[in-house]
Order: structure tokens, then sequence, then C-alpha cells
């Protein structure tokens, strides 16, 4: 019976004392730390917001300088006047969602850091957008108005011959 | 000794006013503006990195402001128009750099409280009313007036808020440099 006892206190001083669980939350904390280094490493917000960014203000680059269009309108491209309605509805409830977003930022107390920064970075790609879109607008309505021209101008629709022809008309009437 | 922020509010004076809106030739350039600016942040009491970087911003705005007027004088249209809403845009961030500067010499000082409330409220309306000029480019004609009007009013807004901030710390800095009369 002693010599038993002396046996499991032998095993029990060999045993390797190692708590599983301390074990695995260590290595848990060791890859939650490790997974947080690389992912503020390689995809930080200002990396994000840096390319975009830079693409743009170069399209828009290339689009002064050489006067060429992307083919972006035709994605874009409303055309009854309820859409257009609701073009221009979007365009109000970004500008108050913009405004807002910003206002929230430096009310709030912020001088320095990520949001502040993104405040910046909004409104410029909102600026730069907005101008892209207007040359692309601009040049679709001046590509439909010319087509309107050769078609109905000079026979139908042109209000000044419209009132001509009745004055005509009342003339022949009244004789 | 020259006051830095009577420097500071002629810059905003030349950079805001233009007196071509009301048919008169305008006799206060930008590019004058921000030599102001950039002689208001030299002669600003401190000796931070950011004071470096301002005044390199001012006198980079400078030739960027001079190259805008020589393309309005030549006539270059398009240029100019793009060029206006983007100086406008680099402008706020100069105030940006340049409230940063404000804050950290105010630090711990009277007029802390006001530099802050003043940068908050200036950023937010600058910012707001850039947004509002940039949406204004596509939408309906009716609305575009209104839409501009507000923007502008929100730049004016911000415009006399940063003139009462340069007025009350000329003042405070008035007093600060007042030699001490002791009564026998």
């Amino acid at each position: 019976m002693e010599q038993h006892y002396n046996d499991l206190l032998k095993k029990l001083k060999s045993r390797s004392d190692i708590d599983p669980n301390r074990e695995f939350s260590s290595e848990l904390r060791q890859k939650l730390i490790k997974r947080q280094h690389n992912t503020t490493n390689s995809s930080s917000l200002a990396t994000i917001l840096t390319i975009p960014v830079t693409l743009s203000v170069f399209v828009f680059l290339v689009m002064v300088t050489t006067g060429q269009s992307i083919g972006l309108k035709h994605a874009a491209q409303l055309i009854s006047d309820k859409e257009k309605y609701l073009e221009t509805t979007m365009c109000i409830v970004l500008m108050f969602c913009l405004s807002l977003f910003i206002s929230f930022i430096y009310f709030k107390g912020f001088t320095k850091g990520r949001l502040v920064y993104l405040t910046f970075s909004l409104s410029f790609i909102a600026w730069v957008g907005n101008l892209i879109y207007a040359e692309h607008d601009h040049k679709e309505d001046s590509i439909e108005q010319s087509g309107y021209n050769e078609t109905f101008d000079n026979e139908i629709v042109n209000p000044l011959m419209m009132k001509q022809d009745q004055q005509q008309d009342g003339e022949e009437e009244g004789q | 000794m020259k006051n830095p922020y009577a420097q500071l509010s002629n810059g905003l004076c030349f950079v805001f006013l233009d007196l071509s809106f009301f048919g008169i030739p305008d006799i206060l350039p930008d590019f004058m503006g921000y030599l102001f600016f950039a002689y208001g942040i030299y002669l600003l009491p401190s000796f931070h990195n950011l004071k470096r970087w301002s005044k390199n911003f001012a006198i980079i705005l400078i030739v960027v402001s001079f190259i805008l007027e020589l393309t309005q004088w030549l006539g270059v249209k398009t240029f100019w128009e793009i060029g206006i809403q983007f100086i406008q845009f680099l402008l706020i961030v100069f105030m940006y750099y340049l409230f940063q500067l404000l804050l950290h010499i105010h630090q711990e000082k009277p007029l802390e409280s006001k530099t802050f409330k003043t940068y908050q409220i200036f950023m937010a309306c600058m910012l707001c009313g850039f947004v509002f000029h940039a949406f204004a480019i596509n939408i309906d004609a009716h609305i575009q007036k209104t839409v501009n009007f507000i923007g502008s009013l929100l730049q004016l807004f911000a415009f006399i808020l940063f003139m009462n901030y340069c007025r009350a710390s000329q003042r405070d800095e008035q007093k600060m440099n007042k030699p001490k009369i002791h009564s026998l």
C-alpha cells in the first residue's frame, strides 16, 4: 500500500502541470493579437480611402486635359421625368446626409483622426463625382438637343411657326 | 510688434471678398490674402512643427492662387471655374491646419474654449458650404439657386465667426502686452 502511494506521488511529481484552459486562452490571445496586427497593417481606413480619391483625381485630370469622356453615363442614364425627379431627390438626400455627417463629426469635438480626414475625403469625392457627372450630363444634353433640331424644329414643334399657322387660319376664317 | 491675428483676419478678408461680383475690378486678390496668412503665421508665438507646415501651405496657396488669377486675366474660363472650387477646398484644409496650430497655442489659456468652439463651427460650416456648392452643379435650375445661396450663407457665417475670433484674440494679446502700472 505504501509503495503504491509512493508511486503515485512520483507520478504526480513527474506530471507536467499544464492547465489546458490557460494554454488555450494564451494561444487564442496570441492569434487574436496577430490577426489584429495584420488587419491594421494591411487595410487601414486611410489606405481604403486614399486609393479611390487618388483614382478619381487622376480620372478627373485626364478628362480635363484630354477632353475625353468615360462611358459611365449609360449606366446611370435616366430617361423619364419621374426618374429625373428621383435623381434630384437622390442628390439632395446625399447632400444632406454628407452635411449631417460633417456636422456630427465636428460638433462631437473631433480634432484629429480618421473621422476628420474622412470628412475631407468624402467632400472632395463628392465634388469630383459631381463634376464628372455634370460633364457627362452636359454632353448628353447637347447630343439630344442637336437631334431634336434636325428632326422636329423646322416642321411641327417650333412655337413661332405654330403661332403663325394659327394666325393664318384665323384670318382665313374671318374672310 | 505687429499683431498676428490682425494679419490672419486681413488674409481671410482678401480671400473671401471678391469685388468682381459687384462689377468692380477685384482689388483684393486672393494671393495677397495668402501672403497675409503666411505673415500672420510667421508672427504667431510657437515653435511647433505645425507652424512650419501651415506657413509652407500658405506659400503653396500663394503660388496656386497667383496662377489662377493669371488664368482669369488671360481669360481661360474652364480652368478658372474648376480652379476656384479646388482652391476653396485647399483653403478649408489650410484652415484646418491653422486651427490645429491655434489650438496648440491657446492650450490651457483663457481663449482655449473660444478657439475650440470657433474651430468646430467654422470647419463644419465651411465643409457643408463646399458640399452644397458641389451638389448644386447637378440639381435642377430652380433649386440650384437656393442650394448655392445656402452654401454661400454658411461660408459667410464661418467668415464672420473667424473675424470675431480674431478680434477677441487681438484684444487678448493687447491686454497681455500692456505694461502693468504699479500703484504707489
